[in-house]
């Protein structure tokens, strides 16, 4: 009899990995775990792990945001580096929440765009737009997968009777600060990102590498045959012409209706995060850092407003799941890979414009019983198909099928959620 | 009539055209409008005074070439609009932004002036019209651009003097990305944030967004000083800077980029400034009028792109290259449906994708462009000339013979101020939905029926009722439930349930060409199948095209309660037995409502819309 996969990782993922039946060893603690330190402390970080992951049997290393990506001496090549598990021939799967240019601050560019060419790591990335442009700019080993809900201990029942307070709540940070900022621009520099928004107010599918890459051609594709330093030169280039782009959608996916829904319905909208105050001038509650109140927070609340941030061309983020999972009723701008996830109307609502916006609050306020159903229904989608232990049990299964992963069976079965995942290189 | 025209030939042929006198008059500026400072038009307003002998009926011109200026008395800081002191009506074309056109003047001065009743703006985009009348500036007219009068070639399309090429003749517009030195990001935030407001909802405007939905200023007060406004509307205007910009890389510099880099050679661009801005192979201007008309005739397909200072409204050269006979593709506008049947008399595309592939189906189908381009310069040439403008103007500024009067206000802004959050709107004679956008911009929150009983026209109704979040019904109003026969025309807009007057004024670009059996219902009987309120009835529109008392016989019932009737109403028979206005005026009156005001049409001589409110 074959044991279970034996799967390390960090005590964020430990109950999702646990519900998908493999077995979790939890890393041994760093001295941090901040994904921006420099590439000497990843390397001194190795040593802890390198005997750890040995000493387990490790077969797999699940990690958010390289969080846990550490460096050892190459054993083909002695002078040269190598990820600790890469030199263990141990597969390594860092789900990425945080755009590729915000993680490793503190590395330049051309080694970090060097480690992301890296075989040895495989990039879990939760929406198909950033998914297309990393294999397009040359990124090997991506795998696209949504991203879910932490497995949790849940509320089921029916949404309790609301809260008296406000009836609208959103819980987020202003997706950007750069228009609020003492920044200037060169008008130059605004016009890839302007042009691929005038796209995209035609074309809402299109991501912003099609439009960069195929459409206007305003760069060349890395070819296959350029050297790494290259490559990281035309990404680097295309990432600072997405900026622009990247600012405008956090106004016009978040920042916008947090400011109109102040502005309509004052304390009954309430917004629970940081920052507002100082980038909009808008009262705000602080953030509300224990999981347990926030969650609860989103079953309390008619309706829980779900914004999305700057950094997201065509997929959900993680609130998509969070609130669902938790029972509340969510109504979401709308995102292209919504429908894949949710049934509109049925398990969530959606909202395309400000007038909407308002009709919808004020139509769900008046029909509380539709709102319990639609959340009910929600919860039972995202509990059944959308919480980590499903994502990782897909993500297995795609690892068996690319030969990455030995191809055993999982310890138990469990439902497995119907997903189109990128070809693994 | 004699009519003054600063030295605009455009003007000028369309006097002519129309039998007027002309009396050629100086422009300020020297040759240039936008040249004219405050000194320059202190001098235009001496040399006008001197001309106070010569009787004219108004002063017209371009970029507001005659507004000058004459000392008051004794006091030479304090100034008196020449125009008014004349004791004449002066009509200005305002075809580019008032910061362009009135670049060398005080913008004190400028909004002062604005405010004089007696000075008619012109203005061809229809959200600049209503965002200078929500400025509190009177007498704004908003007229389409046209096309010259002139000779046009009206012969079919020769295919063998077409060159297989596409086309755009126009100047890169914005130095904006290109400029030196540095912006604020802050400055960037409310263009962006309008912006994302228009990418959501196309038909909201910068002042939509910028006062309505994000008040990003205050808006302008009736009683504010002067100062007051111009430093509310300079605070707009600077905001808006960047939109314009923003809306010239959407509008057009992206499409000139794309087809450059796609068609090679079979894309010729005929302008300035786009191998400075952006490193594209151009051509220089077209210097002779004739060769300029000629060549939207000579080339397969000519792309129409507006520029930057564009929000609704059209360019001139949607009526330069229809006029001229030529196949016209262009990006979609809002104000396109309202002068050309897009499809029948022009194309539209709605982005790069669909714009390849509009190119290579018109490029493979040469009769059906041909057919187009013939239907285009049929109603450019009947329709959309400077003449035409004209005449319209003249409707409005002049007591036409009739007796009625045209409002210089919009019924959007007339409901508001009646009814300023509708609950239910009918929308009756439909068609694809122009009306509902506007209906649905002016009462986000509305509930809005559309009727519209032709099947291809219904089909596109319903496609567009679902952007507006609307509810079309296919069914004609009448007097009766039932069945009828609807007769159609060649201009959709045109059907009607009663027949075709034979010479009607219209009868020379629309005419009969099939029968469909449609539904018909009363619109008391609808509202009770369908559990309508009729206390939440707040406005109905009626544009059934002579059909208009029978469906108010219809409705009595509603009569007694909806707030306020929209009503299309005709000046002369253009169907066989149909009402005119005073008849319908008469109705309903009769039925307690009081007439509001009459705004002018296309064709203010044929027809109008009244707006009615329950007294």
């Amino acid at each position: 009899m074959r044991r279970p996969l034996r799967i390390a990782t960090t005590p964020q993922w430990e109950p999702s990995v646990r519900e998908a039946g493999f077995a979790v060893y939890l890393l041994p603690p760093l001295p941090t775990l901040d994904f921006h330190r420099p590439l000497a402390q990843r390397f001194t970080d190795g040593r802890i792990y390198r005997s750890f992951l040995e000493e387990n049997d490790i077969d797999l290393v699940l990690d958010f945001n390289t969080e846990t990506m550490t460096l050892s001496p190459s054993e083909e090549a002695p002078n040269e580096v190598a990820l600790t598990t890469a030199v263990l021939g141990i597969p390594y799967v860092a789900c990425y929440l945080d755009p590729i240019t915000s993680t490793m601050g503190q590395v330049r560019w051309s080694d970090h765009w060097q480690i992301l060419e890296s075989r040895g790591w495989i990039k879990w990335i939760w929406e198909t737009a950033h998914a297309e442009e990393l294999t397009k700019l040359g990124v090997p080993n991506i795998i696209t997968l949504p991203m879910g809900a932490a497995n949790d201990d849940f509320d089921r029942t029916p949404l309790p009777d609301p809260d008296p307070g406000p009836a609208v709540a959103f819980m987020g940070h202003p997706a950007s600060g750069w228009f609020r900022s003492n920044q200037s621009i060169e008008p130059a520099a605004l016009f890839c990102g302007l042009t691929a928004a005038a796209v995209r107010a035609d074309m809402p599918d299109l991501p912003f590498h099609k439009i960069y890459f195929d459409l206007y051609r305003f760069d060349k594709l890395p070819g296959e045959s350029a050297d790494v330093l290259a490559r990281a030169e035309i990404a680097g280039r295309y990432y600072q012409q997405k900026f622009i782009y990247n600012a405008y959608l956090a106004i016009k996916q978040r920042d916008r209706f947090a400011r109109f829904l102040k502005d309509r319905l004052g304390d009954l909208f309430e917004l629970v995060g940081d920052h507002w105050e100082a980038n909009y001038g808008l009262p705000h509650t602080p953030r509300i850092w224990d999981p347990k109140v926030l969650h609860e927070r989103m079953r309390r609340v008619p309706i829980c407003l779900n914004l999305m941030k700057g950094n997201l061309e065509t997929g959900l983020n993680i609130r998509h799941f969070e609130i669902t999972a938790y029972g509340g009723f969510m109504l979401t701008y709308w995102t292209p890979e919504l429908a894949g996830c949710f049934e509109m109307g049925k398990e969530c609502d959606v909202f395309h414009n400000e007038a909407e916006l308002l009709e919808k609050i004020a139509y769900y306020l008046e029909h509380a019983d539709e709102r319990r159903d639609i959340a009910l229904a929600g919860q039972k989608r995202t509990l059944s198909e959308h919480l980590y232990s499903h994502r990782v049990l897909r993500l297995v299964e795609m690892l068996r099928e690319s030969d990455i992963l030995p191809r055993i069976a999982p310890a138990r079965p469990t439902p497995q959620p119907q997903l189109s995942p990128a070809p693994v290189r | 009539m004699r009519i003054g025209v600063f030295e605009h030939g455009w003007w000028r042929r369309a006097c002519e055209a129309l039998g007027h006198d002309v009396c050629a008059l100086p422009p300020a500026g020297n040759g240039n409008p936008y040249t004219g400072d405050l000194a320059a038009r202190l001098e235009l307003g001496q040399r006008l005074l001197g001309r106070r002998d010569e009787p004219v009926s108004l002063w017209l011109d371009h970029g507001g070439a005659g507004l000058a200026f004459t000392p008051d008395g004794a006091d030479s800081a304090s100034l008196r609009l020449t125009h008014e002191l004349h004791g004449t009506v002066l009509c200005s074309h305002l075809i580019d932004p008032l910061s362009t056109t009135f670049q060398c003047l005080d913008w004190r001065v400028l909004w002062q002036s604005l405010r004089s009743s007696a000075w008619v703006k012109l203005v061809w985009d229809r959200a600049h019209a209503t965002e200078l009348q929500r400025f509190g500036v009177p007498n704004v007219l908003h007229l389409p651009m046209a096309a010259p009068n002139r000779p046009y070639d009206t012969s079919p399309l020769d295919r063998s003097r077409c060159r297989p090429v596409v086309s755009f003749v126009g100047g890169q517009n914005t130095s904006y990305f290109s400029a030196n030195g540095a912006v604020a990001a802050g400055n960037l935030l409310p263009a962006v944030l309008a912006r994302s407001v228009h990418d959501d909802l196309p038909g909201a405007s910068f002042y939509d967004a910028f006062y309505d939905y994000y008040g990003l200023g205050e808006p302008v007060r009736a009683d504010d000083s002067i100062d007051h406004t111009v430093a509310k509307v300079t605070n707009y205007y600077n905001a808006k800077l960047f939109y314009h910009a923003e809306l010239c890389l959407k509008n057009r510099d992206r499409f000139v980029i794309f087809l450059t880099r796609r068609l090679a050679d079979s894309f010729e661009l005929i302008g300035r400034g786009w191998d400075l801005a952006y490193g594209l192979p151009c051509a220089p201007q077209i210097s002779s009028t004739d060769d300029y008309f000629q060549h939207f005739r000579q080339v397969a397909i000519n792309i129409n792109l507006v520029n930057g200072n564009a929000e609704t409204g059209l360019n001139m050269r949607h009526f330069e290259i229809t006029a001229a006979g030529g196949f016209m593709l262009c990006y979609r506008q809002p104000e396109l449906e309202s002068c050309f049947h897009v499809g029948k008399e022009c194309a539209v595309f709605e982005n790069e994708q669909d714009l390849l592939a509009k190119i290579d189906y018109y490029m493979h189908h040469p009769e059906e462009r041909a057919a187009i381009a013939l239907a285009g310069q049929r109603r450019t040439l009947s329709q959309h000339l400077y003449s035409h403008r004209l005449a319209r103007l003249l409707q409005t500024v002049t007591p036409p013979a009739r007796q009625v009067e045209f409002s210089t206000s919009t019924w959007a802004d007339d409901c508001r101020k009646l009814v300023p959050s509708a609950d239910v709107v009918l929308d009756c004679g439909a068609n694809t939905g122009q009306m509902a956008t506007a209906f649905r911009q002016l009462y986000p929150r509305a509930e809005i029926y559309c009727f519209e009983p032709v099947k291809a026209v219904f089909d596109q109704l319903a496609v567009n009722c679902r952007a507006l979040r609307a509810h079309p019904i296919q069914k004609a109003v009448g007097d009766r439930d039932g069945v009828a026969t609807m007769h159609l025309t060649t201009s959709p807009e045109a059907n009607s349930l009663l027949e075709y007057q034979q010479n009607n004024p219209c009868a020379q670009w629309t005419w009969v060409v099939g029968t469909e059996q449609v539904d018909v219902c009363t619109l008391d009987t609808w509202c009770r199948q369908n559990g309508i309120d009729f206390t939440r009835v707040d406005l109905i529109k009626l544009d059934v095209q002579g059909a208009e008392l029978a469906a108010l016989f219809g409705a009595r019932k509603l009569l007694q309660f909806a707030k306020m009737l929209l009503v299309e109403v005709s000046f002369v028979p253009i169907y066989k037995d149909c009402p005119l206005f005073p008849e319908i005026d008469a109705f309903l009156k009769e039925c307690g409502y009081r007439h509001v005001a009459l705004y002018p049409s296309d064709q203010p001589q044929n027809w109008g819309d009244a707006l009615y409110a329950r007294v």
